[in-house]
């Protein structure tokens, strides 16, 4: 306890437009910070494929989203991403999942994103704040 | 993104870096070209993909789905683990055939190509 409190958390904060741009280079942005952060190969894995689906929803279906606030901090247990934004307001949590297809013939092409985000999440909260903006929470354990 | 014909009605396409959003901008349009119209089925090397989020998976489906139309599939091959993963995670085998080499992939799309 007194070790890992006295440990430096490592702390990353971006905001970016919610343009294809914009998460690009948040997206790059977010790499450089992972490379300094030494995880395990896994762990990056899913802060990056975390980071892909949520800040690619809010680009996609958040309209009129305008920019999105993001940080992620780390301690030796797990990794927390945030993202703030002011889209239409989606609480990850309360989406059904797509059926799992039995073949080709029933395969849908959409709700993956969230499917990967549920498997790779370890935690997942969200609010809707007072001043109308989407506060998303995902915890990703470290190995 | 490298393809090349392996046959009638039958290419190999070798994907390499990322499918993420901006990675399947990239390659989606030459992909679909390439095997939708001629209805030409498809191994697609995925050795050199070292990352791969929904919307890479939607490309491929939405692929398989075109072809199935017309009566050509694809196949995938080679894959990184950490992609295989997410195949995994997604139930994709259910959809693709996944197979681990290039000789697995042509056998799963039905060539007697070897």
């Amino acid at each position: 306890m007194t070790i890992e409190s006295a440990m430096t958390p490592s702390h990353h904060a971006l905001r970016f437009l919610a343009t294809q741009r914009g998460v690009e280079e948040a997206a790059a942005s977010l790499r450089r910070f992972l490379d300094e952060m030494g995880l395990g190969a896994a762990t990056r894995y899913n802060v990056e494929l975390a980071f892909e689906e949520v800040a690619g929803n809010i680009m996609r279906h958040g309209s009129p989203a305008s920019d999105v606030e993001f940080s992620i901090a780390s301690d030796r247990r797990e990794i927390v991403l945030t993202f703030d934004d002011d889209g239409v307001a989606f609480d990850p949590r309360e989406q059904p999942e797509p059926p799992i297809p039995e073949s080709i013939d029933d395969a849908v092409v959409g709700g993956l994103g969230l499917v990967l985000l549920r498997r790779i999440a370890s935690r997942i909260d969200y609010t809707r704040t007072a001043h109308g903006r989407n506060h998303l929470s995902l915890a990703i354990s470290t190995y | 993104m490298e393809i090349s014909s392996l046959g009638e009605h039958l290419v190999k396409v070798k994907i390499a870096g990322r499918l993420d959003t901006q990675g399947v901008d990239r390659v989606e349009t030459r992909l679909l070209a390439s095997l939708v119209p001629g209805a030409n089925s498809a191994i697609i090397d995925l050795s050199q993909v070292d990352f791969i989020a929904s919307m890479g998976i939607r490309m491929l489906v939405s692929a398989a789905r075109n072809l199935r139309s017309r009566q050509a599939m694809l196949a995938v091959y080679g894959a990184p683990e950490r992609v295989n993963e997410v195949f995994e995670t997604v139930v994709l085998g259910k959809i693709i055939p996944i197979c681990s080499t290039e000789a697995e992939a042509l056998a799963a799309v039905g060539s007697s190509l070897e």
